[in-house]
């Protein structure tokens, strides 16, 4: 027994020796060629996709330019902040929305307004450019809009009209839950405006808003004119009358007009919901297309209701950036350049249905164009209207509050489980008002809200 | 009077079996629920009422998931960590141990109760420190990082077991072979450590499950995907946005299997029981 | 007492130089990756930094705001000693009599169960995470296999009142690593003693009370504390199921703080908090270790 460990220990020395030369992962360049890392995240289709443009790319500039792929599959913030700390960044990365301007204001990025050819600008989606103090350091991922979805096999079914995918012919509040409630069905086939409907055995729900949380309810009280930052920029403005009316009126969706279902009955909803007709419409970002697509129903897109300032939308992308300790700003730009065509390596990412372009001339606008990525099985025709027309409206577009509240993530912890618990519990107006101002007091009173980073950011009261 | 007594033995073999049997379905189903889930497309896996059995039966997922990534290389590089780390607990963890239950020193105590209080560290607040640690030497995208600290001790964990175990093993069997003049190396390596054969295969299983199925060491550590183990290959099935379900299950399943092996095999050192119960009988 | 004779001073230093020998590697860890890392996270916790280090110095700062104006802590540390009281006991004594069961003489085909009982805590951690959401989703297995015995299912991981319990019992299946343990100890316990108390009469139960379970007091012992320490720490089951909710009802200690530190970006706070938790932990086990002298059973031990 004693030889064999001692013959264990000499090959775990000699292991421990080869292991410890490790090995240089731009083996892959060729002599002479500059290397830069790109790091990025995402499941299984979005890093073979990525790394197919990547490699696409290398072909091209073989000798001159080598993109390392530095895929993370798990973790990556903690990631990021460990070769942060460790004064090692990559060269060209994603970053969460969350972390941009943290990242921003300790100097991380490099600015790339000089690098963009001039004109660049104009044809990128307004909240698609992230500045900070003036400079532009880093641009959406990928547009990915929020927008409703419906199972179009149930509207066929019960003969119902389709809700409207144009901004023009938005429903008003009041028209909206009429028309969830005639397709929200018990189980013995009784909508909810039938006399006989059982609200205990609610079978498919009309309207699922989507996780209880500040991005899906905001489209909501902005289009009741409700904001997130209050007029003088020094809090969160969750006790206004807006907020609170908002917030009751989704509770009546809940627990008086039976359309929606409460958070506990939602999580039960397994992924495919839509398909299953488990509830007929529903909030989601243009990246759920990629799966919906996959499955077996008709998909319809829709705008959002308006509750008395028009029907809104959002955009809570990755954002790419280039760093600063960057020996190559140039080619890092090349790359994100070639990266951003939709017709480079990735065009299964825009045509799958998970992003959307950031650049709206001529991807948006140019029908030969548009139909590169959109004339396919995953984009109902209804798609153009609800997403893409809406993502050009700047005054109908929700800034994501990551984009100019600093620190959004410790005000949010407050705010989904109040947002759960009113979706969660029925209540009269005055209770969900004091829901309301006593998040909002407990905002204040824990210093949350820590300012905001750029107030060109917020939109205009009405 | 024999009668009743074998029949009381059969009684309680019986209710024992039943118990085993129940026992062994519930903790059955997590592995068979991801079987299951392996060999399903989602519709089926999202259906409601809750679909028990797939059918049909994808059993393309398995190849599908296993040639999505390059598997075998993980697989090499993970077995690889494997076997580095279960040596190097096995030995430096009982070294530690013998020292704090054996041995007279001063500060013993002290010093033990330190490395017990290392597991009381939340992770993340050593790693980043360790991780520049680590850059700094060099070290960052080897196995260096992932290997060495198994040949330090392999946690407090380690230590602290096998330090309980040797407590269990009385002291007239060093005290016999110090008065024949042996060594202390002698003591611990001929006679003690084969004693602890049911410890140390613990401690291997632990060891091996702990490095198999980590993912935030490798995580941070490595960047070159060539030195990438399973488990981030697995962690790459899930997306931000939704993922591939059907894949993940079934690599998963795949990774699973060689564990439920070495399990199987190792348990027998239970069974052969310890030496000790001869000596005392 | 020959042994003791012939001890010379010389054996005495030997003694001293083989303890710090063999537990040199365990030490040298200890200095190089414990204690360093931890003096660096101390000076973290007094500074405001946001990502990595490099914040200004603000002394005691994050330890007041952790307790006076973070509500949040005290809702953590709630949950999480309720957890630990639910889950401690029962996953311990669960794989207790998992393990006795298993050791029971003339049971066959025993590999083939041990293997089954520790299959669950092998699965990949992120298959696992998904699975059990899966299962206990108030659409899944668990409902699904409930109603058809009768019983009206729950919303069990959605519900506040049922989330800790739920994430509890998930833990059952878990102990294939605390019954691997206890099935070592008790192969342990000399069958001299069970002969014993057979010959003079007794019974399955007095087995049991005076040879096993005095016999597996040290290892008990360990899979309390590691089970205390562990748990204490938890908060995987947050991340990858229940983020924290339904409104908080099971926002974890661990998980607030892997929150504040990576998703809240509060570098200093985050590292003020784990100290607090260190000192938690610490606490507890130098109770447990005070109080162990009373009832864990040492034969081979020499000084505690």
């Amino acid at each position: 027994m004693r030889k064999v460990l001692v013959l264990l220990l000499a090959i775990a020395a000699l292991a421990i020796g080869l292991a410890a030369c490790g090995r240089d992962p731009a083996a892959g360049a060729a002599e002479g060629a500059a290397t830069i890392e790109m790091m990025f995240w995402g499941g299984l289709d979005e890093m073979n996709a990525m790394n197919a443009v990547i490699d696409d790319f290398n072909a091209q500039n073989e000798g001159r330019v080598y993109v390392v792929s530095g895929h993370v599959p798990a973790d990556f913030v903690a990631v990021m902040n460990t070769r942060l700390a460790a004064g090692d960044p990559p060269d060209i990365a994603y970053t969460s929305a969350g972390n941009f301007y943290t990242m921003a204001s300790e100097g991380h990025f490099h600015a790339v307004d000089d690098l963009m050819d001039p004109g660049f600008l104009s044809t990128v989606v307004h909240d698609a450019v992230w500045r900070y103090d003036g400079r532009i350091y880093g641009l959406s991922t990928a547009q990915v809009n929020l927008g409703v979805f419906y199972n179009a096999d149930i509207f066929n079914r019960y003969g119902v009209e389709r809700p409207p995918h144009n901004f023009s012919d938005a429903l008003s509040w009041d028209e909206f839950v009429n028309l969830a409630q005639r397709v929200t069905v018990d189980r013995a086939g009784n909508n909810a405006l039938s006399p006989d409907f059982n609200p205990n055995q609610i079978a498919t729900f009309g309207f699922h808003p989507g996780p209880a949380g500040l991005n899906n309810f905001s489209l909501f009280a902005y289009s009741n004119g409700a904001r997130l930052v209050n007029a003088a920029g020094t809090d969160t403005d969750f006790d206004s009358p807006e907020w609170i009316d908002t917030l009751y009126r989704l509770n009546r969706l809940v627990h008086y007009y039976r359309v929606t279902p409460s958070p506990a009955e939602v999580e039960g909803f397994p992924e495919n919901a839509l398909m299953n007709g488990a509830f007929a419409m529903t909030i989601d970002g243009r990246w759920a297309m990629m799966w919906l697509a996959t499955l077996d129903f008709e998909l319809g897109c829709a705008v959002m209701p308006d509750l008395g300032h028009g029907p809104f939308t959002m955009s809570p992308p990755g954002v790419t950036s280039i760093f600063a300790g960057t020996d190559h700003p140039e080619l890092a730009w090349e790359f994100w350049e070639f990266k951003m065509d939709v017709e480079n390596g990735a065009t299964e990412l825009y045509a799958g249905g998970l992003w959307q372009p950031i650049v709206h001339d001529p991807w948006y606008t140019d029908p030969a164009s548009l139909a590169v990525w959109t004339d396919n099985d995953a984009h109902p025709p209804s798609f153009r209207g609800a997403f893409l027309d809406m993502a050009l409206r700047p005054s109908q577009v929700v800034p994501l509050s990551s984009s100019y509240v600093r620190r959004v993530g410790e005000i949010t912890q407050f705010v989904t489980p109040a947002f759960q618990n009113i979706m969660g519990t029925e209540m009269t107006r005055d209770e969900v008002a004091e829901v309301m101002r006593e998040l909002q007091q407990t905002i204040t009173e824990n210093e949350a809200f820590h300012g905001i980073y750029n107030s060109a950011n917020l939109l205009p009261r009405r | 009077m024999i009668m009743s007594r074998t029949i009381g033995r059969r009684v309680k073999l019986v209710i024992c079996y039943t118990l085993v049997a129940i026992l062994s379905f519930t903790f059955f189903i997590p592995f068979f629920w991801m079987v299951r889930s392996a060999l399903m497309d989602h519709a089926q896996l999202f259906r409601y009422p809750v679909q028990i059995f797939p059918n049909p039966i994808v059993w393309e997922n398995i190849p599908y998931a296993l040639r999505s990534q390059p598997f075998a290389i993980f697989f090499r590089n993970t077995i690889f960590l494997v076997v580095m780390n279960v040596i190097g607990v096995v030995i430096t963890a009982s070294m530690a141990g013998y020292s704090f239950s054996r041995l007279q020193w001063r500060g013993k105590k002290i010093v033990f109760y330190c490395l017990l209080s290392t597991m009381m560290i939340p992770g993340f607040i050593t790693l980043i420190p360790t991780f520049l640690i680590w850059s700094a030497l060099g070290f960052h995208n080897t196995y260096v990082p992932l290997i060495l600290p198994a040949w330090m001790g392999g946690g407090a964990f380690s230590i602290f077991l096998s330090r309980q175990f040797f407590m269990t093993i009385p002291k007239e069997l060093d005290e016999a072979a110090l008065i024949d003049g042996a060594s202390h190396w002698k003591i611990f390596w001929v006679i003690l450590m084969p004693l602890l054969k049911p410890v140390l295969a613990v401690l291997a299983i632990f060891t091996f499950m702990g490095t198999w199925n980590d993912l935030l060491t490798p995580l941070i550590y490595l960047r070159d995907r060539n030195l990438f183990t399973l488990s981030l290959a697995l962690a790459s099935f899930r997306g931000p946005f939704g993922g591939r379900w059907d894949f993940l299950m079934a690599a998963s399943a795949i990774v699973t299997l060689p564990m439920i092996l070495v399990f199987f095999i190792f348990q027998r050192y239970f069974i052969e029981g310890v030496t000790l119960t001869g000596i005392k009988g | 007492m020959g042994a003791k004779v012939s001890r010379s001073r010389k054996h005495f230093r030997r003694n001293e130089i083989y303890g710090w020998l063999f537990a040199g590697p365990a030490i040298f860890g200890f200095l190089a990756f414990t204690i360093g890392p931890m003096i660096t996270s101390i000076f973290l916790s007094m500074t405001d930094s946001t990502l990595g280090f490099g914040g200004n110095f603000i002394g005691l700062e994050h330890y007041r705001r952790a307790f006076t104006a973070d509500p949040l802590i005290w809702i953590s540390i709630r949950v999480t000693f309720t957890f630990v009281a639910i889950s401690v006991p029962l996953t311990i004594s669960t794989a207790f009599f998992v393990a006795l069961l298993l050791n029971t003489e003339g049971l066959k085909g025993v590999k083939y169960f041990r293997t089954i009982a520790y299959v669950p805590s092998i699965v990949p951690g992120v298959a696992s995470a998904f699975l059990w959401r899966w299962i206990f989703n108030p659409r899944g297995l668990l409902n699904h296999l409930l109603e058809t015995i009768g019983i009206p299912g729950q919303n069990w991981l959605f519900d506040q009142n049922l989330v800790l319990p739920s994430l509890a019992f998930m833990g059952i299946w878990g102990i294939g690593g605390n019954m691997v343990i206890f099935l070592a100890g008790l192969q342990g316990v000399p069958r001299s003693l069970y002969d014993a108390i057979e010959v003079d009469g007794g019974s399955i139960f007095s087995k049991f009370r005076y040879a096993t379970l005095p016999m597996m007091t040290p290892t008990i012992f360990f899979t309390v504390i590691m089970g205390i320490i562990g748990t204490l720490q938890v908060f995987m089951p947050a991340l990858l199921i229940t983020e924290g909710g339904p409104n908080n009802a099971s926002l974890f200690y661990g998980f607030h703080l892997y929150r504040t530190a990576f998703v809240n970006n509060n570098m200093g706070y985050a590292a003020a908090l784990s100290w607090i938790m260190f000192i938690v932990v610490l606490a507890f086990t130098a109770i447990i270790f005070a109080t162990s002298k009373h009832w864990v059973y040492y034969e081979g031990g020499d000084d505690r």
